[in-house]
């Protein structure tokens, strides 16, 4: 029956097609008003790209003839880079995927995985007739970076895959020995902590702290790194200790929704000791900025600058959170 | 005499502008255990989201022990235990400080002795100081039935509480239920495809279709039904399959 007839492009090549139908469902259950909303957003950004490159870049690009091989080069390494993330990902996404034990010719799946892998390089290419038009020779050197980039990228050898133990892992607990259970509300202000610490996984912090060694051998000292390591410590401390109450908040509300507890006393409980921990990491903050020179008065105000910031994000946050999650059983 | 466990009138809810349930009745009264049942999507949850307070209906009433779920909830909580789905229990607590919460809200005085039996006997000691997000599947269904529990609830309500139970756990959760229901006239209402429940343990049993009530069994109908050698899970394909009158 036609009706039931498959789509050519399922039978060739399932993937792509399964990736096309998500984005053309995606499109068709999405509201009038965010379709106009891509749409004109698409339209900026390639409205905004040309202009750049047409006004303010044309000059710029104009000096880069002399570099050519200098663009070549950071084209081929951003295309590379983008190129084995996207890669990895895609390896990893086509194992668990609903579509993995379809039977697929080895060939075709070669095929569809390079389509796919490369995406961020098809992306790149896109740039490049616009840099074509005020920089010809440029542009030559930057799509052929892309495509050596890609193919370089793509056949970087798959990484040892790393299954991430429970996020609770990383959350300092004491061994407790065996205690009768006391009824009390207190440990709601400790799960935003331990979301904190839950979400600063060792590979994370090691990512973050390359940059900063890397100042070393740029000229810096080690004292004035190891200063700055832990001022952005800190700030990334603060941040995410913001973010987990936010989620938190929600997460909780939605949890004990069907208990008799009033919203003020989720808010108390949930915010109470994380509070006291963003006042502790302004402290410390102040306490760097001092090290770093600063007159003592300059950095309490600055310390307590950053306390009053996230304190009022995550207060302000946190009720409306709870007020929104609360509103949907009231 | 106390009123019912649950009474939910004239109720009426969805999402969005999508009508999932539509002039739903429903009663469960003290000592009863009533399961409902139902095909995938039919709204089985809706219903029980909205007897919990995590939905607020587009219409109707639900009195929780007599006491309005809107008006009154506070008080009608007080009488509630819910069993969540295990995967919305807060990853990093402990099984011990998720206990120790649901007592502080219910104002209790401490952990019930009686849960923490049961929590034995589910052989769920062992795991109460470790993180939920290192519990299995089971193990957090055992959580989350043990949190329904707590503090005496007059109305308890269950949603596919035994997912992933092993079956001794599984039967020990049912004996439990079916105690408190006769022994302590606690209102039951549980959400399920199994229908073991529904032949052996249950009162009645009421069938959701198409966001209305369909049918309803009693006791002695299901009764009746296994003297004549007639299996319920035929009885309620029939019941899903026959147009409504």
């Amino acid at each position: 029956m036609q009706e039931n007839s498959l789509r050519p492009g399922l039978r060739l090549s399932p993937r792509l097609w399964a990736r096309r139908l998500v984005w053309r469902n995606r499109w068709v259950r999405a509201s009038a008003r965010g379709r106009v909303l891509t749409a004109v957003t698409l339209l900026a950004v390639i409205g905004c790209a040309a202009l750049a490159v047409s006004h303010i870049g044309a000059a710029w690009l104009g000096r880069l003839e002399r570099h050519r091989l200098l663009i070549a080069v950071i084209a081929t390494g951003s295309a590379a880079m983008l190129v084995a993330r996207s890669r990895a990902i895609e390896r990893s996404d086509a194992r668990r995927s609903w579509l993995a034990a379809l039977p697929v010719r080895a060939s075709r799946a070669r095929s569809e995985s390079l389509l796919i892998a490369c995406a961020p390089a098809w992306v790149m290419l896109v740039s490049v007739p616009l840099i074509a038009l005020v920089a010809p020779r440029p542009a030559i050197s930057i799509l052929g970076g892309i495509v050596v980039g890609a193919v370089v990228g793509y056949l970087i050898p798959e990484a040892q895959a790393v299954d991430l133990p429970p996020g609770s892992r990383y959350v300092p607990h004491r061994r407790l020995t065996p205690k009768a259970s006391k009824p009390s509300l207190s440990a709601l202000g400790l799960w935003p902590v331990r979301r904190l610490f839950a979400s600063v996984r060792p590979q994370a912090v090691t990512r973050a702290a390359i940059p900063l060694l890397l100042l070393v051998p740029m000229g810096s000292t080690a004292d004035g790194v190891m200063l700055a390591f832990g001022i952005v410590a800190g700030v990334a401390a603060t941040a995410l200790l913001v973010a987990a109450i936010l989620a938190v908040s929600t997460a909780a509300t939605r949890w004990l929704l069907p208990l008799p507890l009033r919203p003020g006393t989720i808010a108390a409980q949930v915010l109470l000791r994380p509070v006291v921990v963003l006042l502790l990491l302004a402290a410390v903050m102040a306490w760097l900025v001092w090290v770093s020179g600063l007159t003592p008065r300059a950095s309490v105000e600055r310390g307590l600058l950053l306390f009053v910031l996230a304190a009022a994000v995550a207060v302000g946050g946190s009720l409306a959170q709870i007020k929104r999650a609360s509103r949907c059983g009231s | 005499m106390s009123a019912n466990g649950l009474e939910v009138m004239a109720l009426r809810a969805g999402y969005g502008g999508r009508v999932i349930l539509e002039n739903i009745a429903l009663s469960v009264a003290n000592g009863e255990w009533c399961v409902l049942l139902g095909p995938n999507g039919c709204g089985k949850t809706t219903l029980l989201d909205c007897v919990v307070g995590r939905l607020a209906p587009a219409g109707g009433e639900i009195r929780i022990a007599g006491h309005s779920l809107r008006e009154q909830a506070f008080a009608a909580k007080r009488q509630l235990g819910y069993g969540c789905a295990p995967e919305s229990l807060p990853p990093l607590l402990t099984a011990r400080q998720c206990l120790e919460i649901h007592a502080g809200a219910k104002r209790l005085s401490a952990v019930d002795e009686e849960v923490m039996q049961l929590a034995e006997e589910l052989q769920f000691t062992r795991y109460l100081d470790a993180f939920v997000d290192t519990l299995s599947l089971g193990t957090r269904q055992k959580l989350s039935v043990l949190l329904a529990l707590l503090g005496d609830p007059r109305l308890i309500v269950l949603d596919e509480a035994f997912n992933g139970l092993d079956p001794a756990s599984a039967l020990i959760v049912k004996r439990q239920l079916r105690a408190r229901a006769t022994g302590r006239e606690v209102a039951v209402l549980l959400a399920t495809h199994a229908l073991d429940i529904v032949e052996q343990y249950s009162d009645r049993a009421v069938l959701l279709l198409d966001g209305s009530l369909r049918r309803e069994w009693r006791r002695e109908e299901i009764q009746a039904l296994r003297a004549r050698g007639v299996g319920f899970d035929a009885a309620m394909a029939e019941a899903v399959t026959t147009p409504a009158a």
